[in-house]
């Protein structure tokens, strides 16, 4: 159910946002999903010096730090744009 | 200007949780330094404005003085407010983050925060600002680190630390012991209006009802003399124009913002009392 909700969200932000579409999350799993994503569309997510972008969020939800979903960031016009994607708004 | 509230900032630990002991440290290293006086490591200026994190300050100066003692630059501080933030989002780890509620300058526990310390890690204060800084905004007090934060503290996770206990020679004893040992140590107290507005006399006294008291964390600096202990603190600072604690130009020359305490009180006083044992290696994450 819970993947399902993250699909039709992504749907809807991607539409909105006319940026492309992310690839189905695998398993579910939200940080793999975001990072799919990002790789998707050209982004290269922001990286620590150790581990890897997935793990830093899987380790911020891990400890119940991570204030937004790892696929809703990667999904919005504001995390793309980090990115140096450029995506119009419809 | 002085500063009429004091921020309520130290939470006990829940009665379940449990650290490592200190006499693990003792068994495992023979003391380095002649006596337990860290004072003259101590450098920067920590303060916590009228925030309550305190916790967070305790381990700023820890880190900071742990650093200086065991060969490393201590002049890139870390941030308090990111450990304080992250102490408080550790709260509500057991639930999903996306549901978690906002933060609230309530304090909080110092098992929460270390854990946050440890397992997401410690960020710099040049890229989360503490209140001494220019760029610190106050509108961002209560606001939750962002995955950037996360990213920079990620490169810094590891912290370690354990919990003192009272031996045969009280706090006293088990708190030099690890002094000596060049790991910091951090105490909490209740800490009642003469000791807030103390002026140099060495408090031997605390009045537990106090309504403008509250719950505090404080560092060891000194607990070489047999008389009294030196305590740090973080409402001083001098900018600001606010100032608790001995002021400059004391007989005893301490530096400012700090303050004594009789042993014997002290050891009636601490409520739970850590040592800093290891520090991750703090440098800025490669851009």
């Amino acid at each position: 159910m819970k993947a399902l909700y993250l699909a039709v969200l992504v749907a809807l932000v991607a539409l909105v946002a006319g940026c492309p579409m992310p690839p189905t999350p695998p398993g579910g799993e939200e940080c793999d999903a975001a990072y799919g994503h990002l790789a998707d569309v050209g982004c290269e997510p922001p990286k620590p010096a150790s581990g890897t972008w997935v793990d830093v969020c899987r380790n911020g939800r891990r400890n119940g730090v991570f204030e937004l979903k790892c696929l809703n960031r990667a999904s919005t016009t504001d995390a793309l744009k980090v990115c140096g994607v450029t995506c119009t708004p419809k | 200007m002085m500063n009429p509230k004091f921020p309520l900032g130290y939470n006990r630990d829940a009665a379940d949780y449990r650290y490592p002991s200190h006499r693990g440290l003792i068994a495992a290293a023979p003391p380095t330094l002649d006596k337990a006086n860290h004072l003259e490591f101590r450098k920067g200026v920590i303060w916590q404005d009228g925030l309550g994190m305190c916790v967070g300050t305790f381990l700023k100066r820890c880190v900071q003085l742990w650093q200086e003692m065991n060969g490393f630059k201590s002049d890139r501080m870390i941030s308090a407010k990111c450990a304080y933030d992250l102490g408080r989002a550790q709260a509500y780890a057991t639930l999903d983050p996306d549901n978690a509620p906002p933060l609230q300058d309530v304090g909080t526990q110092p098992g929460l925060l270390l854990r946050g310390a440890r397992e997401v890690g410690l960020a710099l204060d040049s890229d989360y600002p503490d209140p001494t800084s220019a760029a610190w905004d106050p509108a961002k007090a209560n606001r939750r680190p962002s995955l950037d934060d996360l990213v920079l503290a990620y490169n810094m996770r590891g912290l370690e630390f354990s919990n003192v206990t009272p031996g045969a020679f009280g706090f006293k004893g088990s708190i030099r012991a690890c002094m000596v040992r060049r790991q910091p140590v951090g105490l909490s107290m209740f800490v009642d209006s003469g000791v807030m507005w103390n002026k140099g006399e060495i408090v031997g006294a605390i009045f537990n009802g106090d309504p403008d008291g509250g719950g505090h964390m404080l560092t060891v600096l000194d607990a070489s003399r047999d008389d009294y202990a030196v305590l740090d603190n973080w409402w001083d600072y001098a900018p600001q124009g606010i100032e608790w604690g001995m002021p400059d130009g004391n007989l005893l020359e301490l530096p400012r913002g700090t303050w004594r305490i009789s042993w014997g009180l002290l050891e009636r006083a601490i409520i739970q009392c850590f040592a800093v044992t290891g520090v991750p290696f703090v440098e800025k994450a490669a851009a």
